[in-house]
């Protein structure tokens, strides 16, 4: 048996298993929080949206809400990448790649949603 | 008469598996009702062709194939639950070594790999070492498995890398050793599963429970284990 100290292998299993579960969570909430309240107090025209989104509460909360959208794609493609792509060469590349298309992503959100 | 097609496979002679169709007269089978017995008399009829098996019983596990597409014991499977042609093809994700065996060592050395006994460097007692209805009751659903390779071979994981996922087999055998109130090296063998092959490859597919000839729950086992190590961790 191999013996390792507790959580010393890099990339251990269990830190993304956990991360993964935890940002579905938090993904699922919001989801359901954002429907309630759009059903709630409905939406129609550009003020409504701006009103409705421009409160400190609302972007962070969406802002967390893309960072765990994120951090849950990244874990589950990675998973993807894992199992099909034995190469790992081209699954470093790929997972550059996934990387920077990501931070692009979440700095467009950062824009978009913080105002920065 | 009853329909087979059967995967034929030599590798020394053979440049490509190939299927091959078979016909048997009910009334040879004088009432024996299982996919064993047929296969018996049709290697019979062709001697030539190759399958394991032992027992006849459901308990050496050494018969299991894919039949109609699902893995399962030819010994235990009614000839009368199947459709027509049986198709009959090896274990998926095996080696072939002819026909219906497959090696079996890929499979063996995940096995081996989570040392499957009792590690217990505690001075022996006087008498066995004992254990309370309760924790004995813990390995009831894992302690039957058969080790016949249904579950594994069936799951998509196992197919991609079986060199480093450990598949549901191992992993049930793996739980079974680690809820041994008997065994000393829990913490060993949690450290030897928590890397990003051995146990997390396993993505609940649930292929395992449906193939398990025994009725056991490989994937409620490996859930077990993911909740050993969380509490580990917290």
């Amino acid at each position: 048996m191999r013996r390792t100290e507790r959580g010393s292998r890099s990339g251990g299993g269990l830190g993304e298993w956990i991360i993964q579960r935890v940002s579905a969570v938090y993904v699922l909430l919001f989801t359901v929080w954002l429907g309630v309240s759009l059903s709630v107090s409905p939406v129609h025209s550009h003020a409504d949206w701006v009103s409705f989104s421009s409160g400190y509460f609302f972007r962070a909360a969406a802002i967390l809400f893309i960072v765990s959208l994120l951090i849950h794609a990244w874990t589950g493609l990675k998973s993807v990448f894992l199992d099909y792509v034995h190469n790992w060469r081209l699954r470093f590349v790929l997972l550059m790649t996934l990387a920077l298309l990501f931070t692009g992503m979440l700095a467009w959100a950062l824009i978009v949603i913080g105002g920065v | 008469m009853i329909r087979f097609s059967i995967y034929r496979y030599d590798p020394d002679k053979d440049a490509k598996p190939r299927m091959q169709d078979f016909e048997l007269d009910e009334a040879l089978l004088e009432g024996r009702q299982m996919l064993l017995d047929a296969m018996l008399l049709l290697k019979a009829q062709d001697d030539t062709l190759s399958f394991r098996r032992s027992c006849r019983e459901g308990v050496c596990g050494s018969d299991a194939m894919s039949i109609n597409g699902r893995n399962g014991l030819a010994c235990v499977t009614p000839l009368s639950d199947l459709k027509q042609p049986i198709t009959l093809r090896p274990l998926p994700g095996m080696p072939v070594v002819r026909d219906l065996v497959v090696d079996m060592e890929p499979f063996y050395k995940q096995y081996r790999s989570i040392k499957p006994w009792l590690i217990n460097d505690e001075p022996e007692p006087e008498i066995e070492r004992l254990q309370s209805d309760e924790d004995r009751r813990k390995l009831d659903g894992l302690y039957e498995c058969i080790l016949c390779g249904c579950c594994s071979t069936s799951c998509p994981s196992f197919w991609w890398n079986p060199d480093k996922y450990l598949g549901p087999a191992a992993l049930l055998q793996s739980y079974r050793f680690l809820v041994d109130s008997r065994d000393k090296a829990t913490s060993e063998r949690l450290d030897d599963l928590e890397d990003p092959f051995r146990l997390f490859r396993c993505h609940s597919i649930m292929n395992c429970v449906e193939a398990c000839p025994k009725g056991l729950n490989p994937a409620l086992a490996i859930h077990h284990i993911r909740e050993m190590l969380l509490r580990r961790s917290s």
